[in-house]
């Protein structure tokens, strides 16, 4: 046994660019494995530390709602419960406007509380304090970056208006960005004494939110249950929705899946074609050892240990470079916003990197298995005697299984039920790539004599054998599947970029033609008129909104209600109403009315009379679908609704926001209405701003997408080498004997070119075809992920993927190249 | 030996041909001053002693390997002053091969493998159908003519690579223990059907063989010994 592992160990050495390709297969797939299911836990914690930056360690606040009977809340019934927590803070929040000169104000977000309790929930680092005070009344802690701006000291007084009382405040101290110092992106953030600030605010020494801490062994849940009887008019919530983040970070996790499980499947190809030479080369040798009392199942126990050596390597490999990936990922897909302040930190569970190690392993493992079990069941005559002949009759049954591969990518995102419609789109596409790979061979033979045609036109008679060598070589057909592999990812991935790219502008060009969507505090029709009244404001369309709010009938939350008026909508969000316009906008404000979206009528197959429960906080109304617009505004959770209803069944007292149409520049005119308006707090962007801010993100998104699939297609190209070295090591003799019957040095490397551009243009034309297949299963993937954007194929730059896998086979085929050049004629023919 | 041609000017010729080959530190002379001269239309057997070196001058007659010393005159050019592209359209026109292990090329069909020297030659193949059919006449494989070389016999396989060599009529074989690698019956038939090939169509067949009655159907035999021609009949 020993021998034969020290056989095997110097084969490993020996073939240095085998041994790193299947490291090099398995560390990747087992990294990006380990990156992608990290990466939503990253981001969750990021996420979850950006929420935590106003609520602290709190496990559950306690705030006045819409309904409550005061803006304030009373102690007493959570005190009852002191015995289960750990602490219960009060606190104060309001908001101030800090005079930076004459009539300009900055808005600036004020928390109340005693140092103490801030401490008890939050960190706080002071890089400068008031030497011999204490944080008492009418001082504040600003932040670094405030002071900075402001040009602000310790001691010094700050003139905050709050409501409309001016307030002389002293800065107490200067904190470091920590705790709710962190992200001062949106506004500037202070900490005021509680007293103060319940002053300031008349609430008579109230807090407006109640912060508790568990304690320990309570379980969060029922004490949130418990509180709720206490406080059953007020909101009794963990600080943040766990749902929330989910959503945020999930958009994200389902492609990186996916993309992970094409990468692996890749991978799987590459150790299963490598062991397959590997098993095939030992083959004489395992044929000695055998025929010298070595029993099947040792050699087969040895070939698994070679298998066991690259899973262990790979999976070691993945686990390092998967940090690595992690890094980056996570450094790529937070938004700035959060990434200027805070640490970026990787979530690394140990967990994780035992799975990713044992599942390298595993992957190593069974990709390995079926060349080792094959050569088990070669009889010792057979290979002692080279007998070894390959079945005929299996081919058929690949084309078969192809075929049927590929039909049932096709039925199953169909027939799939909602919940798991995300898995089965998925698995659909690897079933593409399957069926792909296993009708190649035919794809091939059936257009080899068109092809002898072509290339004999292009090339003459060397590009008729180049042809002909293809057919059959076993080594090439792997190179021309890594190939369609990598097209077929890197087209999904290019296509939905672009798509989601030109649907987006689309979206702001075509149906938001307002100029600019603003909001302010107290929005009612006098604030519109003022609004209509100032410099460069041509027209404005108030409205009221609501989101997250649940229907019934669906078990789903519709993202956002938007109010509609009459037909002057139009004027600002241009739909398609299906050609029903006049008619939907006409009837709209007869009854409770719903237009829903395209998306949503074909995801729960709704009719026009179709009756839907909205769950308002106020009660459940019952709204009829009048018609249906076609748009993947909210990614199609999305509703209009008439004005007056809306506004009744939320209670809502003032307009949400208001889209703008302006004479002159946006920007300038928003500029201006911030500065007018500051008082109110108005805040707003333009289309032009929201466009360019969606783009940002789903740039972040896609390029990270397209990475990955530029790393599959880095995998395939290493694999495309060492499968054109490994054909050029079978083919050897054949070359040779080319050689001895008259083929000169320039006609073989001429043939070996010309096999790589058409082995190329195979994988690039039938990876083309393969991702038309595939962008036929996207949008169901889209749809399970909840993003529904049209996708399409882009057929202008279909070239570039042809061009590209002609171009790697080409560049790959440099180095058989030149050794070919170098062949000694005689002992390829005599010792191969 | 008796001459079956008619012409007796020499088709090979070499002057001082020796070869080297490097082990380690060590030369080993596996070719020594060989003089030999190559009637036309012949049919020589080169015979010795394993290592002796007779494969060797055989593939430096066919141009496939360079002497270290020395020269081959090939239909009176010399053969170590051509460069890579006339010597290949030498191989390709002037010479035949045939190996052992009959060194086809099994992705490619009987056709395919005997039309391959007129494809390298860049000629039309439609052009070549006839000589095609003649040839396939000849070596008995008409039916067989689509079949790849995995599905032929031992002989099969021989005789499409004497096809093979003789598809651009070339005026000399050099066959490379032709039937080293097949039974006897079979054996017999090919050196039959090289023996005719000699005959009829006057082609210079050289020969390297371990067997003493496949020598017997050639017209001179040299016999090689530690890289010296120790015999010549």
């Amino acid at each position: 046994m020993e021998i034969i592992i020290k056989f095997i160990v110097r084969s490993i050495k020996e073939n240095k660019f085998r041994t790193f390709l299947i490291i090099f297969a398995v560390a990747l797939s087992g990294a990006l494995y380990f990156a992608s299911t990290s990466l939503s836990d990253s981001l969750v914690e990021i996420y979850t530390n950006k929420m935590r930056q106003a609520t602290g360690n709190a496990d559950i606040m306690i705030f006045p709602k819409r309904g409550s009977p005061a803006g304030v809340i009373s102690e007493a019934p959570a005190l009852r419960l002191k015995d289960k927590t750990h602490y219960i803070i009060k606190a104060i929040s309001g908001t101030g406007r800090y005079k930076i000169a004459n009539k300009n104000y900055e808005r600036i977000s004020l928390t109340g509380m005693t140092l103490n309790d801030y401490k008890k929930i939050n960190d706080l680092e002071l890089a400068e304090e008031l030497g011999g005070a204490s944080f008492e009344s009418n001082s504040i802690i600003i932040s670094k970056m405030t002071a900075e701006k402001y040009h602000l000291n310790i001691g010094d007084q700050m003139e905050i208006y709050i409501g409309d009382v001016r307030r002389n405040i002293k800065v107490y101290g200067i904190a470091l960005p920590t705790g709710m110092f962190l992200d001062e992106s949106q506004e500037s953030k202070a900490l005021i004494s509680y007293r103060s600030l319940c002053d300031y605010m008349q609430t008579k020494g109230k807090p407006t939110t109640i912060y508790i801490k568990a304690a320990d062994g309570v379980s969060v849940d029922s004490l949130i249950g418990e509180l709720q009887k206490g406080y059953p008019k007020y909101g009794v919530e963990e600080p943040f929705s766990k749902e929330q983040i989910y959503d945020n970070t999930s958009m994200l996790s389902m492609p990186l899946l996916l993309m992970t499980l094409i990468v692996t499947f890749m991978s799987i190809f590459i150790i299963y074609s490598s062991f397959k030479v590997i098993t095939l080369e030992k083959l004489p040798i395992i044929g000695t050892f055998r025929s010298i009392g070595a029993s099947r199942k040792m050699m087969d126990k040895v070939l698994l240990m070679e298998s066991l050596f690259y899973g262990v390597a790979g999976g070691l490999a993945a686990c390092a470079i998967g940090i690595g990936i992690l890094y980056i990922m996570t450094q790529y897909t937070t938004p700035d916003s959060i990434k200027e302040y805070i640490e970026i930190k990787i979530n690394i569970s140990f967990i994780k990197l035992a799975i990713t190690f044992i599942l390298s392993v595993i992957v190593c493992l069974i990709s390995s298995m079926a060349p080792i079990i094959k050569v088990s069941k070669i009889p010792l005559k057979e290979i002692v005697l080279g007998n070894i002949v390959s079945k005929k009759k299996r081919k058929i049954r690949k084309d078969v299984l192809g075929i049927l591969c590929i039909i049932a990518a096709f039925i199953l995102p169909i027939i799939s039920s909602r919940s798991l419609s995300a898995v089965l789109s998925g698995l659909s596409v690897i079933l593409t790539l399957v069926g792909i790979i296993n009708i190649l061979p035919i794809i091939i033979k059936s257009t080899s004599k068109i092809s002898e045609k072509l290339f004999y036109k292009v090339f003459g008679n060397i590009g008729i054998l180049a042809v002909k060598n293809i057919k059959g070589n076993k080594s090439i057909l792997n190179s021309i599947a890594l190939i369609t592999i990598g097209v077929v990812t890197l087209l999904m991935i290019n296509n939905i970029s672009i798509n989601v790219s030109v649907e987006v502008i689309n979206f702001y060009k075509k149906t938001c033609i307002s100029d600019m969507e603003v909001w302010m505090n107290n929005m009612d029709k006098s604030s519109v008129r003022g609004l209509l009244r100032h410099e460069g404001v041509e027209s404005v369309y108030p409205l009221y909104g609501t989101y997250g709010i649940e229907v019934k009938e669906l078990g789903e939350k519709l993202g956002c209600i938007e109010s509609i008026q009459d037909e002057s909508y139009t004027k600002y969000i241009q739909f398609d109403y299906m050609g029903k316009q006049k008619e939907l906008l006409s009837e709209i404000n007869n009854d409770r009315y719903l237009i829903m979206t395209v998306i949503m009528k074909n995801r729960y197959d709704l009719k026009e009379g179709d009756k839907l429960t909205l769950k308002f906080p106020s009660g459940d109304r019952v709204y009829t679908i009048l018609g249906f617009v076609n748009t993947f505004m909210w990614n199609g959770s999305f509703a209009l609704a008439p004005d007056t209803y809306l506004k009744n069944d939320t209670e809502a007292k003032y307009y949400n926001s208001a889209y703008v149409k302006v004479k002159g520049d946006p920007k300038m005119v928003l500029e201006s209405l911030k500065k007018q308006y500051s008082d109110r707090y108005l805040g707003g962007m333009t289309i032009e701003e929201m466009l360019n801010a969606n783009k940002e993100s789903n740039d972040q998104l896609m390029s990270m997408l397209i990475g990955f699939s530029v790393l599959a297609l880095i995998i395939g190209s290493i694999g495309v080498i060492n499968n054109l070295i490994i054909s050029f090591i079978e083919r050897k003799q054949s070359l040779a004997v080319l050689r001895s019957i008259g083929m000169s040095k320039k006609q073989v490397i001429q043939m070996l070119f010309i096999e790589s551009l058409y082995s190329g243009s195979i994988g690039g034309l039938v990876g083309i075809g393969g991702g038309i297949i595939v962008m036929k299963i996207v949008p169901y993937i889209l749809e399970a992920m909840q993003v529904p954007v049209p996708t399409y194929l882009v057929p202008g730059v279909l070239w570039i993927y042809l061009v590209g896998g002609m171009a790697i086979t080409v560049l790959a085929s440099i180095s058989p190249a030149k050794r070919s050049s170098k062949l000694n004629i005689i002992e390829a023919i005599k010792y191969e | 030996m008796s001459n079956w041609g008619e012409k007796v000017e020499n088709i090979i010729e070499t002057i001082g041909l020796c070869k080297n080959y490097q082990l380690g530190d060590t030369t080993v002379e596996i070719l020594k001053d060989i003089n030999l001269k190559i009637k036309r239309s012949s049919f020589y057997s080169i015979m010795g002693p394993s290592g002796s070196g007779k494969s060797t001058l055989l593939y430096l007659l066919g141009g496939l390997d360079k002497p270290t010393e020395g020269s081959i005159k090939i239909n009176g050019k010399e053969l170590s002053k051509m460069k890579d592209e006339e010597e290949s359209r030498m191989r390709r026109n002037d010479i035949g091969f045939v190996f052992q292990f009959y060194n086809l090329i099994p992705n490619l069909d009987v056709e395919e493998n005997i039309m391959l020297p007129i494809l390298l030659d860049g000629k039309k193949l439609k052009d070549y159908k006839e000589s095609l059919d003649e040839i396939l006449e000849i070596v008995g494989l008409t039916e067989r003519r689509k079949h790849t070389p995995r599905e032929l016999s031992g002989g099969q396989q021989q005789r499409v690579a004497i096809a093979r060599a003789l598809i651009n009529k070339p005026e000399i074989i050099f066959a490379d223990e032709p039937i080293g690698n097949l039974d006897s019956k079979t054996g017999i038939e090919i050196m039959k059907l090289l023996q005719e090939i000699n005959v009829k169509q006057g082609k210079t067949i050289v020969q390297v063989t371990h067997s003493r009655e496949a020598a017997e159907y050639g017209t001179d035999l040299i016999m090689v010994r530690d890289g010296h021609i120790c015999e010549s009949k």
